[in-house]
């Protein structure tokens, strides 16, 4: 296989954008990434879009063809990809197949959603499982995931609620950020409560946006004006549905996050920062025991510590992650990767993890039986960085 | 034929959440019962009942099973905004464990609570499987589906 880079990023600002289509967000993200990348349209040699509910909330489909076409990008193979909140990053992780694999030298990836709803409604991700149709909803479910965490290893209200103030502080150094507005335990505590023990505060916004990628061969890459970022390794797993199944993780995770260390040669002690899917409170606290950033139940006290906020040991989701920057489902996975190029190439801003050379991005979706559909992991390295800079 | 079936349907006041999961009204004499089945060569036991065994890939080999009386809550939540399938607020969800009867395999399974009450249904609390209505749909008829319901332990 062949080494794949980025080099090439872009996204709108997430939020609310009731008078941009589709095809409006969709455009802005590529366009952004193409002139990063310093390519030309007809460079690329495939297309991949990662879009979750555009069929269900806007009754369309292929949404890639549409939104490159826009940009100049057409006659070449484009895919649609749904994979739930997994569904860009899945993108991420064919698009980089088809690169590895010899096939295409320059490839484009898109995740693109409009998923603001009516206020005080659950995000409407179909009701034809027989666990929707019994009210099995997301902040549901993640609530059942946190009283279990909560039963087994004692972790807390306040630590989850600690989340969401930790990446409302990096959220409001992004300007992508859909809030912009600091949290204090006491305030995400006393919002409504959605599904106990999540309060309104704890659960991600639904959100409007784009993000896009532009990736390569090494041979491309070295004509690119861009720092190239490599993406050390791509992994996508799915759930095993097991009955029985230990609601607190996910099997899917750990055996993701540990390919992707196999193959990337590094292991967790190597990551300065990382993007993980919090679109609750508890679930960045489960993704730091999945990922190894620490034991299984411990997530609630490396949050104590402070070892994932920025300036910490290990600073996660220094973009503000879901519950600042916001959730356009499948927007979120191309995004984190946006976030830690920019962070690797050192150019974050107010929000810049110093010393970053390894990067760290998870992101899963879907839920049937209890499990997780979909989940992905991606390793970023600043290779023109060396290894030895991040011990100063 | 086909006719007949839907002018039966439209006129019943009730109609089950998915067909096939148990059988209402309960019949006289017999405990609520949901129907599972279960594998004979792996024992995985699967409800709703499947075909083929996911984890062997046999058919012909699942052996039906019924899930009834009491369980134990292994997680549960309080939800207090609608489902988008029309479950109304508060509601109560969670995982309950249960026992298949005479045998050493239980079941982990999603369901609703009768009750939105924390206490009665904390993790390790003591249900009962009952069918109940979840919801109304759109012909103002009453959906019905596997429910647990706390179980007073004095």
């Amino acid at each position: 296989m062949r080494d794949v880079f980025v080099v090439g990023v872009g996204m709108t600002e997430f939020g609310k954008h009731p008078e941009l289509s589709l095809r409006d967000l969709g455009r802005q993200a590529c366009r952004a990434a193409i002139e990063d990348a310093g390519v030309k349209p007809d460079e690329i040699e495939a297309g991949y879009c990662g879009n979750a509910l555009a069929s269900v909330l806007q009754q369309t489909t292929s949404v890639g063809q549409s939104v490159f076409w826009e940009v100049g990008i057409h006659k070449i193979p484009v895919v649609n990809i749904e994979n739930a909140c997994a569904s860009g990053s899945t993108a991420l992780h064919e698009a980089w197949k088809s690169v590895a694999g010899g096939f295409c030298d320059v490839a484009i990836v898109l995740g693109v959603e409009k998923s603001v709803m009516p206020k005080g409604t659950a995000l409407n991700v179909g009701t034809a499982s027989l666990e929707a149709q019994l009210g099995d909803i997301f902040p549901g479910n993640f609530a059942m995931m946190a009283a279990r965490h909560m039963e087994e290893f004692g972790t807390t209200r306040e630590q989850m609620a600690q989340v969401s103030v930790k990446n409302h502080i990096s959220g409001a150094l992004n300007p992508y950020a859909q809030f912009q507005k600091i949290l204090s335990v006491e305030e995400v505590l006393a919002s409504p409560m959605i599904a106990d023990p999540l309060t309104l505060y704890s659960c991600c916004p639904n959100s409007d946006g784009a993000a896009a990628l532009v990736i390569c061969s090494a041979d491309f890459a070295s004509r690119a004006t861009s720092k190239a970022i490599k993406i050390a390794a791509s992994v996508l797993t799915t759930g095993g549905y097991d009955n029985q199944r230990d609601l607190t993780g996910w099997e899917a995770e750990r055996s993701a996050a540990a390919q992707a260390y196999e193959i990337a040669g590094l292991g967790p002690e190597d990551i300065d920062c990382a993007e993980v899917h919090d679109a609750f409170t508890i679930c960045e606290i489960v993704h730091y025991e999945g990922l190894g950033f620490c034991p299984p139940g411990e997530g609630g006290r490396l949050i104590d510590q402070g070892v994932t906020a920025l300036g910490g040991a290990l600073p996660v989701n220094p973009s503000g992650g879901l519950l600042s920057k916001g959730h356009p489902v499948g927007a979120s996975g191309v995004a984190q990767i946006v976030e830690l190029t920019w962070q690797l190439r050192n150019e974050a801003g107010k929000r810049q993890v110093a010393d970053s050379r390894v990067a760290l991005a998870q992101i899963m979706g879907g839920s049937q039986q209890g499990d997780v559909c979909a989940c992905t992991v991606h390793i970023l390295v600043n290779e023109q960085m060396p290894a030895a800079s991040c011990l100063s | 034929m086909h006719k007949k079936i839907e002018d039966a349907e439209q006129q019943a006041d009730w109609v089950p959440v998915q067909p096939g999961l148990f059988t209402y009204p309960v019949p006289a004499g017999k405990k609520p019962a949901l129907y599972a089945n279960q594998c004979q060569t792996c024992s995985g036991i699967y409800f709703p009942k499947r075909d083929i065994c996911p984890v062997c890939f046999t058919n012909g080999d699942l052996v039906d099973k019924e899930i009834s009386g009491c369980g134990t809550v292994y997680t549960s939540s309080i939800v207090q905004i609608p489902s988008p399938s029309g479950i109304r607020p508060p509601y109560a969800c969670g995982y309950v464990d249960m026992a298949l009867e005479n045998e050493d395999e239980s079941i982990r399974l999603y369901a609703l609570f009768t009750d939105p009450d924390p206490v009665k249904i904390a993790c390790g609390q003591t249900v009962e499987l009952v069918i109940d209505e979840v919801r109304r749909d759109d012909h103002a008829r009453a959906v019905m589906a596997h429910v647990f319901r706390p179980v007073d332990k004095d």
